[in-house]
């Protein structure tokens, strides 16, 4: 017997758990590069949008037109004075084209980086922001980020659905099982099989952990799991295609700057007629 | 046995005496067990048989017949063997079910994650798990569910002192049963001490000894219980997140183990007072049930084969090996000569000397190859089975290991556990803080002997 393998009996039954944490939106601050009349139409969507998911709250909507900010810097000061829970603007703020693809443009980027508070990206224009019983949150590259479940438990309204996705890159994975088949002594095929199965197991048991929890504290929303294997970006329109998802949250906020140059940012630029929320 | 000139015979004490620097120094040369004594065995028998010592021949079975075998066969105890591979076997397949790990995260779950009612509880099952596994896999559970809930509880400033209680305890544990260590195993098998009545000897110093190391380790390590209302919820809160079904193979299999386990214990305690049973020895028992349990993996047993302790049974064959070659030699008959002087220090005097010596000798080498030289020293020196000096030696075989981070096998592991978790404890650091531990044991055990079993 090897104490390998006894530490890792003892790791695996270790479960995570989730902490419950209450999210409260005093101060919503819209940001607008338009004039103040046209800024103010699309305040009354995002008052709208908000006030469907945050029923028995009471928050104030402070709208900042073209007029009301300059440079990034200045509004990263503005945002910093009005010391807001959450930010709401459009992709490409203040750039002169709108219609860039692979990019949300410098501001928002900034936005998503150099300011604690999420943000909360409107899809572009054209598409109407409409508000969803169905809320996605991308837990890929912080499994168990209780922040962003919290988030996402916090944007889903009563009896709404709350789905926690967590894809494996197949291809990742195919990577290390190409390097581990070479390796002799190592008796691939169960190996990988075992591999695999807690690779989605972790994710599943915080799941189970979330649901544990809100069950406990009475909140009327469904968690549903989504966890599998697959390529990440191709895999996630067809998910929200097929759950029906209204609104989708990634972190984007991580010690390495790891989130924001890979999945999240893919996702943004590429879910372009869909509210994102980045927390 | 022909007379060995006294030359002869001071070579194959050399010989003995560097098997057992090789064996204490292990880890230094990097060579296992089994091929440390492997050699002493090859050498013993080239020796032997190039100086004339060994008995060449025909040996003579119990049923008067003759029969020729190598002449290494007889001096092999295949009924310590059987045990050690009957019950290894039983062990591992049924540990598979996730009863031991069950069991440990039980505890901790119960223990609410306080640092004090948690080393109570892991001193107890240190205690239990090394009386009725081995101390070596106790030592791995413990320590093992140990590194992963203090980390878990941020206590990672209390892992030392855990870890070293643990190690000590396990030595302990080990005296609680015939079959908890190899010493008892072989001790025990010389002195015909049956399961129960050992037990009922060694269970009262288990549990005082156990409740000093405790009262001693929570003094020493500074662990005490949790303050605060707030620190406790949020400590059993994390010591909750372990499940403790998730190493269960499968309930039935859990149940069936359980079952297996209870009647294993039955079954070597009863050995000997049920008729034909206790011809056929503890052995036989271990191995009726490994077979038993074999069952459950019929069609891929060779990987629980695989799992064994391969260089641990072979460093015994071997070791048998080497010590009848030594009897042969006149080496035992030599150091039987100096324990006879100091039993003749008399009753009491020659009781203590017997232990407190075997607990040096056993604190700087393994304390194996010195249960299987006194048991034949005690044994040619015709010592009654139920005299004091066998425990005296049972004792302090056992005891010794607590000295020194080489003295036992599971205080080896100690020492892996706290390496591996990257904690810095030298030889000398380990001696000064185990030293008044062992001390403790020792002086218990001395007033044990002394007053209750003389």
């Amino acid at each position: 017997m090897r104490l390998d393998d006894f530490e890792s009996v003892f790791r695996s039954a270790l479960k995570p758990q989730f902490e419950r944490e209450r999210v409260q939106l005093e101060t919503v601050v819209h940001v607008s590069d338009q004039c103040t009349s046209d800024s103010e139409a699309e305040a009354q969507a995002v008052r709208g949008f908000l006030s469907a998911i945050d029923t028995g709250g009471h928050c104030a909507l402070v709208s900042l037109s073209r007029d009301d900010w300059g440079s990034a810097q200045d509004l990263l000061q503005k945002i910093a004075e009005l010391n807001p829970q959450l930010v709401v603007c459009q992709r490409h703020l203040g750039d002169p084209d709108t219609d860039l693809a692979y990019t949300l443009g410098s501001v928002v980027d900034i936005l998503t980086q150099a300011n604690e508070v999420p943000l909360l990206l409107l899809p572009v224009p054209g598409s109407p922001l409409l508000t969803s019983v169905r809320t996605m949150v991308v837990t890929d590259h912080l499994t168990q980020d209780a922040h962003l479940v919290n988030w996402g438990v916090h944007m889903t309204p009563d009896h709404g659905v709350l789905h926690l996705a967590h894809i494996e890159d197949e291809a990742r994975f195919e990577h290390f099982a190409h390097a581990m088949r070479r390796v002799p002594g190592v008796d691939t095929a169960p190996t990988l099989a075992r591999l695999k199965e807690k690779l989605l197991g972790m994710p599943r048991d915080y799941v189970h952990a979330v649901q544990r929890t809100l069950q406990q504290e009475n909140v009327q929303e469904q968690v549903v799991p989504v966890v599998q294997f697959g390529e990440p970006l191709s895999l996630y329109p067809s998910l929200l295609a097929e759950h029906r998802v209204g609104l989708l949250i990634c972190t984007t906020k991580d010690p390495g700057q790891q989130a924001m140059a890979s999945l999240a940012h893919a996702l943004a630029v590429t879910l372009r007629h869909l509210p994102l929320l980045l927390v | 046995m022909h007379p060995v000139p006294l030359s002869t015979t001071l070579i194959f004490a050399g010989l003995l005496g560097a098997m057992v620097l090789a064996l204490a120094l292990e880890e230094r040369i990097h060579a296992k067990k089994s091929v440390i004594t492997g050699i002493a065995a090859v050498v013993a028998l080239g020796l032997g048989a190039a100086m004339h010592v060994l008995p060449f021949g025909a040996v003579t079975l119990a049923n008067g017949h003759s029969i020729e075998m190598p002449v290494y066969i007889p001096s092999v105890d295949w009924g310590v063997i059987a045990i050690i591979l009957g019950s290894s076997l039983f062990i591992d397949v049924i540990s598979r079910s996730g009863i031991f790990s069950w069991t440990a995260i039980r505890l901790t779950r119960s223990s609410g994650g306080d640092p004090l009612r948690l080393l109570i509880f892991y001193a107890l099952l240190t205690v239990v798990f090394s009386a009725l596994l081995n101390n070596v896999t106790a030592m791995i559970i413990v320590g093992s569910l140990t590194s992963v809930s203090l980390k878990k509880l941020d206590r990672r400033d209390l892992l030392l002192g855990f870890l070293l209680t643990e190690g000590l305890l396990t030595n302990i544990g080990g005296l609680l049963t015939l079959i908890s260590s190899v010493p008892n195993i072989i001790l025990g098998h010389a002195a015909g001490i049956p399961f129960v009545k050992f037990f009922l000897i060694a269970g009262p110093y288990a549990l005082v000894a156990t409740a000093l190391t405790v009262a001693m380790a929570s003094w020493r390590f500074g662990i005490h219980p949790t303050e605060g209302g707030p620190q406790r919820e949020k400590a059993r809160a994390l010591v909750e997140g372990f499940d403790p079904s998730d190493g269960m193979a499968s309930k039935g299999f859990f149940v069936l183990s359980w079952g297996l386990l209870v009647a294993f214990i039955v079954g070597i305690a009863t050995t000997s007072v049920i008729p034909g049973l206790s011809e056929l020895g503890m052995g036989f028992v271990a191995m009726s049930f490994a077979v038993i349990a074999a069952l459950r993996y019929k069609n891929k047993i060779d990987e629980r084969f695989a799992a064994l302790d391969w260089d641990l049974i072979f460093f015994f064959v071997f070791l048998f090996v080497v010590i009848g070659v030594m009897e042969h030699a006149g080496v035992l008959g030599l150091l039987g000569e100096g324990i006879a002087q100091l039993l003749g220090l008399g009753d009491m005097a020659g009781a203590a000397g017997l232990l407190v010596s075997s607990a040096l000798a056993s604190s700087v080498t393994d304390n194996v190859p010195l249960a299987a030289v006194m048991a034949k020293i005690l044994d040619g020196l015709s010592v009654p089975g139920d005299s004091h000096l066998w425990w005296a030696t049972i004792f302090g075989t056992n005891l010794g290991g607590n000295f020194t981070p080489i003295g036992s096998a599971s205080t080896v592991v100690a020492v892996s556990i706290i390496a591996k978790q990257g904690l810095k404890l030298s030889f000398i650091g380990f001696v000064k803080k185990a030293l008044p531990f062992a001390i403790a044991h020792v002086l218990l055990a001395l007033a044990y002997v002394l007053l209750f079993l003389t």
